[in-house]
């Protein structure tokens, strides 16, 4: 239903312009759990915000974006709105000052409704606080007359996803739902769009750089490094059987409750690469155990593969899944 | 929020107390003969002396400090030698000029500033905020009296459109004095041709406070605007699909007010200084003016009275811009319940 | 090397080139501080010679700025006025600031009952309309522009107060300074390495721009005969003086009008670069 292609998000820089992103390609079917994961920096959010259009204004955007068929990239923002929020909806992290400090909670869920004119003013009011309900809002109405600032961490971060999912579209995209969350509320906010996803046929497009998150609700998983993607495929795939050097180094180096007592923690050597030190051809090379000389040269291309896709000039062996 | 009320009123009247005792000091203490001093420098002997019982100079420091504050409080501010009448009846006879300048000017202000802010931000980057940016930059530097001026010889002098100063032109009739205010009372009138003239009276004036106030005040709101569309609960309004308009007006405004309104009673504090340099520009028939004719002819009890009377409007408007915030920003009224 | 050092490093490194406009300010500042040190070097006439057969003379090659009522040449009046007006900003604002910063920085790191009663003190002054304090106190004190200094003085070293006590407690409160709080640095030495310098910045900002607000306030105070007396050619002076002329003599009031704009102009257009990188400076 989403389908991206050698998407680019370049921002112009005296010396040479910044690919956030370079060639990103990647779909996702309905009602699929399909997460993003990088280090900050890799440009997984710039990504998530090209879908909705809403990068930078000195962004450019190149590639192609189409959402059950239809292109989105390169839309002119007027043209842009009517998807926003109805077809696809965003939930970013820190609801705090993600919400209106001066409007109630009720009242800005019910604008999601006002927007896309999908309900008059007393409806998208019953609705919201509906909404808030099936998000297990406890107290509801109450909640809904409430100031962002008056309710918890985790309430306003369901009340962010019930905002995002007031028209009901058919795509959430989740970017870092739950950083700014104590580690109790992840779970059930996660458990939340589970459910969801579930009982909507929702597809989730979730964008974090924490692992922990990943293993109980992804159906796929996309791993990105500067920018550009590493390796894609079944969540059983790339956390079991890692193609791709960086994937299998990210794995070891989360899998913390398998390692033997007092053995040190694996760590990946060196420091991902800023706007400025993009090394030439793969961008891991520098930091890569199977680097050869001709990584330094080419940028690898993305392959596809039966369940994704894999960019890296020598990667690991195929390894059977372990049961 | 009725604590807060007690509080900063309680803190008020210290000030004023405060700004009272100064002002004692200045005219009683500081002075080498304070009788000399009030009776202004022309008194001949006799005037000094009779000024000197009258004002009981001659009795110990702290029983003219009790009389003194005793009769600030009954509105006694003493006497003017140049009009030969009590301050108090002077200052009520010349606020009502200065009071309908400064609210008419205000109110023009903000209607400006706001529209000017919104512009700025609506066309960020182009060449409309750009002119902006130069207006208010150069224009906080514009002193307001040399800006009257520069009104004056424009609209005056070159184009004849508007009149040099005053209130009411000379020859022409005004209108039975109800509230003071020219404006209200021509229309109270029936007089539309008098409410003409005010009106043209007003506006350059009015013009010199303004344009000095705008290119202060949109730097801030531009400020705050742009701080605000900066923010994150800006790009959720967008995700959900909201046009600029409704970000705008739905979001932006709401949550800018405050800050800027801080701002704002600083400004007031401006304002009241220069009010004084309008009114002997432009001969506007004003406590300002009062005070500064008394002043040039060393006749001082006005010039104390007008600092006491001003402390006291500024501590009441920063009170009641005070008391705005909290009903303005959701979030500070639990600071503040 | 410790996150202070580095911090202040960073802070204090030499900035790229500025955007042309910024240039052009400081050469205006530079060529203003000229007129003030040496004013016999630049101005091509005297300020006080009477040529009552030229008076009121339009701009010309003789006369750049033309003349006033009794012959004098208003651009060799500007250069020689500047002293006067700028040159007192300069001393007032600087005065201010020392004062304003030690009050601050005191308040700051004190505790709260200290902290709460100075600023309170800060208070009372903050928003006073400037011009009623001037007449009063030229009134008690005499016209002069040393009761204009002196009333200036005192309404500008809160705003300072208040800034420094503001950043001095945001600062108070970063890691970096808890970490050398741990290492056991107190007091002036706590205050010297590692909360002074983040602060510095802002005060140079407010500092600059200032200066030009202190002068709209000198020329102000002049203006209604409170600060320098004829036949100083004080900027705020000679625009008093243009008042009976200007209907025909525009001269007398654009040119010394335009200098005080431009000098403020100058001034807080340095300012704001000063404050562009306050974002950058202050990262933690």
């Amino acid at each position: 239903m989403l389908a991206v292609r050698d998407l680019r998000v370049t921002f112009p820089r005296t010396g040479g312009d910044f690919a956030a992103v370079d060639g990103v390609g990647f779909d996702v079917a309905p009602g699929e759990f399909f997460v993003v994961i990088g280090e900050s920096g890799s440009g997984k959010s710039m990504t998530g915000s090209a879908i909705m259009g809403l990068t930078p204004p000195s962004a450019r955007v190149a590639g192609s974006i189409r959402l059950h068929g239809r292109e989105l990239a390169g839309l002119p923002d007027v043209a842009m709105r009517p998807i926003r929020g109805r077809e696809i909806g965003l939930v970013h992290q820190d609801p705090l000052s993600a919400m209106n400090p001066a409007r109630p909670v009720g009242a800005q869920i019910a604008e999601a409704l006002h927007i896309h004119r999908l309900a008059d003013r007393q409806e998208a009011a019953r609705r919201a606080v509906a909404l808030l309900a099936r998000v297990h809002v406890p107290d509801a109405s109450r909640v809904a007359q409430a100031y962002p600032h008056e309710i918890s961490g985790g309430m306003r971060q369901r009340a962010m996803i019930a905002m995002a999912l007031a028209c009901q579209p058919g795509l959430l995209i989740a970017d870092e739902p739950t950083t700014a969350l104590d580690v109790t509320i992840k779970a059930q906010v996660l458990a939340l769009l589970a459910e969801l996803r579930q009982e909507m046929g929702l597809a989730v497009l979730l964008i974090t750089h924490d692992m922990g998150v990943v293993a109980e609700l992804a159906d796929r998983i996309l791993v990105m490094y500067a920018g550009r993607v590493a390796e894609i495929g079944s969540a059983e795939s790339v956390l079991r059987a890692p193609r791709h050097p960086y994937t299998r180094a990210l794995m070891q180096s989360a899998a913390i409750s398998e390692l033997p007592f007092k053995q040190l923690l694996p760590a990946i050597a060196g420091t991902p690469p800023g706007h400025a030190t993009r090394p030439s051809g793969c961008a891991f090379h520098p930091r890569c155990p199977r680097a050869e000389a001709d990584c330094a040269v080419v940028v690898p291309p993305l392959q596809p593969l039966p369940a994704g896709a894999l960019a890296c000039h020598h990667p690991l062996a195929r390894a059977a899944v372990p049961a | 929020m009725l604590g807060l009320l007690a509080r900063r009123g309680a803190w008020s009247l210290l000030i004023l107390f405060v700004v009272a005792t100064l002002t004692f000091f200045l005219s009683r203490v500081v002075p080498a003969d304070p009788a000399a001093f009030l009776a202004g420098q022309n008194a001949s002997p006799e005037a000094v002396a009779r000024i000197r019982a009258e004002y009981g100079l001659d009795r110990p420091l702290l029983s003219q400090y009790v009389a003194y504050m005793g009769g600030l409080l009954h509105g006694d501010f003493g006497r003017s030698i140049r009009t030969n009448r009590p301050v108090a009846e002077d200052l009520r006879a010349f606020l009502p000029a200065t009071l309908e300048l400064l609210i008419f000017s205000f109110v023009l202000y903000l209607l400006a500033s706001w529209f000017l802010a919104i512009l700025a931000v609506r066309w960020r980057g182009g060449w409309v905020d750009g002119a902006i940016r130069v207006f208010t930059m150069l224009g906080s530097g514009i002193p307001v009296f040399w800006l009257g001026m520069a009104l004056q010889f424009v609209f005056f002098y070159r184009l004849g459109w508007l009149p040099i100063g005053g209130r009411f032109p000379i020859r022409a009739i005004p209108p039975p004095p109800v509230t003071g205010f020219l404006l209200i009372d021509t229309l109270l009138a029936g007089n539309l041709h008098a409410f003409g003239q005010a009106l043209a009276a007003l506006l350059l004036p009015a013009a010199a406070i303004v344009i000095n106030l705008l290119a202060v005040g949109t730097r801030m709101s531009r400020a705050a605007l742009i701080t605000e569309y900066a923010r994150p609960y800006v790009r959720t309004a967008r995700g959900k699909g909201a046009g600029p308009g409704r970000i705008l007006y739905r979001h932006v405004l709401r949550n800018a007010i405050a800050p800027v309104l801080a701002a704002t009673s600083i400004q007031f504090g401006y304002m009241i200084s220069w009010v004084i340099l309008v009114e002997v520009i432009f001969d506007w028939p004003g406590i300002g003016l009062y005070a500064y004719q008394s002043f040039e002819v060393f006749d001082y009890a006005p010039v104390v009275a007008l600092a006491i009377v001003s402390t006291l409007v500024f501590l009441v408007i920063s009170l009641g811009l005070d008391l705005l915030y909290p009903w303005l920003d959701p979030r500070m009224r639990e600071a503040t319940s | 090397m410790s996150g202070s050092a580095l911090a202040i490093r960073r802070a204090r490194r030499l900035p790229p080139m500025p955007p042309a406009i910024v240039v052009i300010a400081w050469l205006a500042i530079a060529v203003l501080l000229l007129f003030a040190l040496v004013p016999d070097w630049l101005a091509p006439h005297s300020p006080i010679a009477l040529d009552i057969l030229h008076r009121l003379q339009p701009p010309g090659l003789a006369h750049p700025f033309g003349t006033d009522e009794a012959g004098r040449d208003i651009f060799s009046r500007v250069i020689y006025g500047t002293r006067y007006s700028l040159g007192l900003a300069i001393v007032i604002v600087f005065s201010a600031a020392l004062f304003g910063v030690a009050y601050g920085a005191i308040s700051g790191m004190a505790g709260r009952r200290l902290d709460n009663l100075m600023m309170r003190v800060v208070d009372v002054f903050f928003g006073f309309p400037v011009l009623v304090l001037a007449l009063a106190v030229a009134a008690a004190l005499g016209r002069g522009l040393s009761s204009v200094a002196l009333a200036l003085g005192v309404i500008w070293w809160p705003g300072f107060a208040r800034l420094v006590r503001g950043e001095v407690q945001r600062i108070r409160e970063r890691p970096h300074v808890e970490a050398a709080r741990a290492l056991g640095v107190r007091g002036v030495a706590l205050m010297r390495r590692h909360i002074i310098p983040f602060v510095v910045q802002e005060v140079n900002v407010r500092v600059t721009t200032d200066i030009g607000y202190a002068l709209v306030a000198i020329t102000a105070l002049s203006f209604l005969g409170l600060g320098a007396q004829s036949p100083t050619p004080e900027w705020g002076l000679l625009i008093r003086d243009s008042r009976s002329y200007f209907g025909d003599a525009w001269w007398y009031l654009v040119f010394p009008g335009l200098m005080v704009m431009l000098t403020t102009a100058a001034f807080s257009i340095t300012g704001d670069w000063l404050a562009r990188d306050r974002h950058l400076g202050r990262g933690g």
